[in-house]
């Protein structure tokens, strides 16, 4: 499952998001949030260890590490800058 | 720092059009934050005031929403008196068949303006949020709207998770005319 992440330059989830049924009664043809300075927008796919968890759960524990076409969500656990694990 | 005070009442809808509920005052320079509570989910509530003196102007903006975890819904308004003098007023809202789209979360004390787009213009939308995670307060606020040159039309909103917590929340609305 892929999903549209904001997260701050490091690596800190912002917001996650399921993009919305274009296809359906709203009419919306396709959406977005503007990122504030600073802050990045990704498309990534949830790592399969955590494909069926609920979306606030994986808010909590995933991170986004690397940049550019290398970013990829991972545990906070495999976060690999250690003393950012904070949320 | 405004001397606000708040204070909250159970709304029941009986008819399923647009409602009035309170008659109410407010000192001038004035504002207060209210939360309206509904048993259940009573969709996405659009809701306004209704001054009773022509001479006064209430402003009304930040509205919010809040699930709570029993299944009630509490919506949020901060309600202002910008006349020189005591006003008062009702609230008054309504809601109707709405969409929803997408799913998403937002970071306690974040902010995010997002955009929607359609293919041509939808008529005038009225979009909030529907809040699925309990206890967050969600607000949203600068709605905004822009015709492209193709025909196509994008929509405007800016939302704030006002919560300690994380907010998994949908967008909700529908178009008035």
């Amino acid at each position: 499952m892929k999903l549209l992440v904001v997260s701050d330059e490091r690596g800190r989830i912002i917001s996650l998001s399921v993009p919305g049924d274009v296809s359906g009664i709203s009419g919306i043809g396709k959406a977005g949030v503007l990122p504030k300075s600073g802050q990045l927008i990704h498309t990534l796919d949830v790592p399969p260890e955590f494909e069926k968890h609920p979306l606030l759960e994986l808010h909590r524990v995933l991170r986004v590490d690397g940049v550019g076409a290398k970013a990829r969500l991972v545990s906070l656990e495999k976060f690999t800058e250690t003393f950012l694990k904070g949320g | 720092m405004d001397t606000a005070q708040n204070f909250g009442f159970v709304v029941e809808r009986r008819y399923p059009l647009a409602w009035s509920f309170g008659a109410n005052t407010l000192n001038p320079g004035e504002s207060q934050r209210w939360w309206l509570w509904w048993n259940g989910y009573p969709g996405l509530e659009v809701i306004g005031v209704a001054p009773s003196d022509p001479a006064s102007e209430i402003q009304y903006r930040t509205p919010g929403m809040q699930a709570n975890s029993d299944g009630s819904t509490t919506y949020f308004l901060t309600i202002t008196n910008t006349g020189g003098s005591v006003a008062q007023y009702a609230f008054t809202g309504g809601t109707g068949p709405a969409w929803t789209f997408g799913d998403n979360t937002l970071g306690a004390g974040e902010s995010q303006r997002w955009w929607f787009w359609w293919p041509g213009y939808p008529g005038v939308e009225i979009i909030g949020v529907q809040c699925i995670t309990t206890g967050g307060e969600i607000d949203y606020v600068m709605p905004g709207m822009q015709s492209n040159a193709d025909g196509s039309a994008t929509y405007y909103l800016t939302i704030t998770n006002v919560s300690p917590i994380p907010v998994e929340y949908r967008f909700i609305g529908f178009a008035i005319c």
